[in-house]
């Protein structure tokens, strides 16, 4: 009988662009990631709600709907009493300004990301070596 | 003579008529800098009537301004003296940034061209000739703001371009033939081209529509030149460049945007490298001047043909020999730097004898360092 492994490491994937959300589920998938979606700052909690926890967010910037990720952020630092507080968050924008990466910064994410500047094998590493 | 007093009269209507029609404002100084003449426009652009402009100093009744940094410097009088003063000077055109102030506050862009008037009788003097470019203005903030919502746009497709490909390169979809691999490089490097281009517009749009923040620290310049020379250091090996420095021991600590510092000298550093004949030298020369700060970068290479010379900051705008040299670049680089540099306050100008003959800039920068400028953007 082959030795029980470990269950795999969750994360939710807040990204609001199709082609962008396909091609890194895939990729943590491969790496053996469980992987859940989201498209917008209320799919994104819905999915927390419903599965408890995550091991890590890994989240964009812009999003689908009037919240964007820093409204995100505030809103899971917030949630002391249920735990999300704690949950590492690795921001992985399109485009951001200073003034974002300090406010994210000071919100207390693990890690920003431009998309432009960063291979997104790199980003995985990153993630891989985070959960380790 | 009567007749000759009649068409003295009738020539003196008719130049009066002219005048008042332009839609330009004209003023005439004499080399006291007192206002001679002055038409219609010019008294409605300055809310002044022309009786009470004769015989008042040019800079009391037309106060221009240059914007720089967060305090705006008058310039009308410097500007003049050098007009009236240096023989070589006939003429002065003003660029982008300048405006004019009234009594009541208000102001208004100007574009103007000042010319030294030659009058054997009246001992010189000057003509200003100036127009209201408020509506060209709008319409050109109109522009940067839309470059500045496409270039967003444009941003978020080439992300997924850059990771699609990066993916395929790297095997994820399984095993690519040479001649496969060879054309997704080439979309690859295609698409890295993109980025940049999209992020020098959006830089531009920032300079452009004055949201660049410009905020001086204490930097070491040295220190900012390695890290360049570092970064272009594989380049500078593949085609076996040289670099000479020669930086003055004294340097005192500038107080700099480290950011934009680095701007400008990737930009010099990198054309350096890139116009370079293989096995050239690229010189890099820091003086210190008492009290400005001397940069200079010489190459080796393609130089600048003369007749392309006064074009070389514009935007977009690529020499021949250039386009030839290197095809991938985007004519925004010198563009973005001269434009960072004025507004901190420095200077940036260049010497090419021509083609093949290399080129050298220069960037001077007030011992005081760079002058600070709110604002909510930096580049990327």
């Amino acid at each position: 009988m082959l030795p029980s492994k470990e269950p795999p490491k969750k994360i939710l994937l807040v990204e609001d662009e199709e082609p962008l959300l396909n091609l890194v589920k895939q990729s943590l998938e491969t790496e053996g990631f469980e992987v859940g979606v989201a498209k917008s700052a209320s799919e994104a909690k819905n999915y927390l709600e419903r599965h408890g926890v995550a091991d890590l967010i890994w989240l964009d910037h812009r999003l689908i709907g009037s919240k964007n990720g820093i409204d995100f952020t505030k809103e899971i630092k917030n949630s002391v009493n249920i735990g999300w507080n704690k949950i590492p968050i690795f921001v992985v924008a399109t485009i951001i300004t200073e003034q974002e990466v300090k406010d994210y910064l000071a919100l207390g994410v693990e890690n920003y990301y431009l998309k432009s500047e960063h291979r997104l094998s790199k980003i995985i590493e990153d993630v891989k070596n985070y959960l380790k | 003579m009567v007749d000759s007093i009649d068409e003295i009269k009738k020539e003196r209507d008719q130049l009066k008529a002219a005048l008042s029609s332009m839609s330009e404002g004209l003023i005439v100084i004499g080399k006291d800098r007192k206002i001679n003449l002055m038409n219609q426009s010019a008294g409605v652009l300055l809310r002044i009537s022309e009786s009470e402009a004769m015989g008042k100093t040019i800079e009391n009744v037309f106060r221009l301004f240059k914007r720089q940094g967060d305090e705006d410097e008058e310039q009308t009088a410097v500007l003049l003296k050098n007009l009236l003063n240096k023989p070589n000077i006939i003429n002065i055109k003003l660029g982008d940034d300048f405006y004019c102030k009234l009594e009541t506050g208000a102001s208004f862009p100007v574009s103007a061209i000042m010319t030294s008037l030659y009058n054997k009788s009246h001992g010189g003097g000057a003509i200003i000739l100036f127009r209201d470019i408020t509506r060209e203005k709008r319409a050109d903030r109109a522009k940067s703001e839309f470059v500045s919502l496409a270039s967003h746009q444009l941003q978020t497709p080439l992300a997924s371009i850059n990771w699609y490909t990066e993916m395929l390169l790297g095997g994820q979809a399984g095993k690519l033939e040479n001649k496969q691999k060879k054309y997704l490089e080439q979309i690859y490097r295609s698409s890295k081209r993109m980025v940049e281009l999209v992020n020098s517009l959006l830089n531009i749009s920032r300079i452009e529509l004055g949201y660049l923040a410009i905020e001086p620290e204490p930097a070491d310049l040295k220190e900012i030149l390695e890290s360049v020379l570092i970064e272009l250091s594989s380049q500078i090996k593949a085609k076996k460049l040289k670099i000479e420095k020669q930086i003055d021991e004294d340097l005192p600590t500038l107080n700099l945007d480290m950011r934009l510092a680095r701007v400008v000298f990737q930009n010099l550093v990198s054309n350096a490298v890139k116009y370079n004949k293989d096995g050239g030298v690229v010189g890099v020369v820091i003086k210190n001047k008492g009290s400005s700060i001397l940069i200079s970068v010489s190459d080796e290479g393609c130089g600048i043909p003369k007749e392309q010379q006064f074009m070389i900051f514009s935007k977009l705008f690529r020499a021949d020999n250039a386009r030839e040299k290197a095809p991938d670049g985007n004519g925004l680089g010198l563009y973005i730097v001269r434009s960072v540099l004025e507004q901190a306050g420095c200077k940036i100008w260049f010497e090419s004898k021509g083609e093949n003959q290399g080129v050298i800039f220069f960037v001077s920068v007030p011992a005081s360092g760079m002058i600070k400028k709110e604002g909510t953007k930096k580049l990327t």
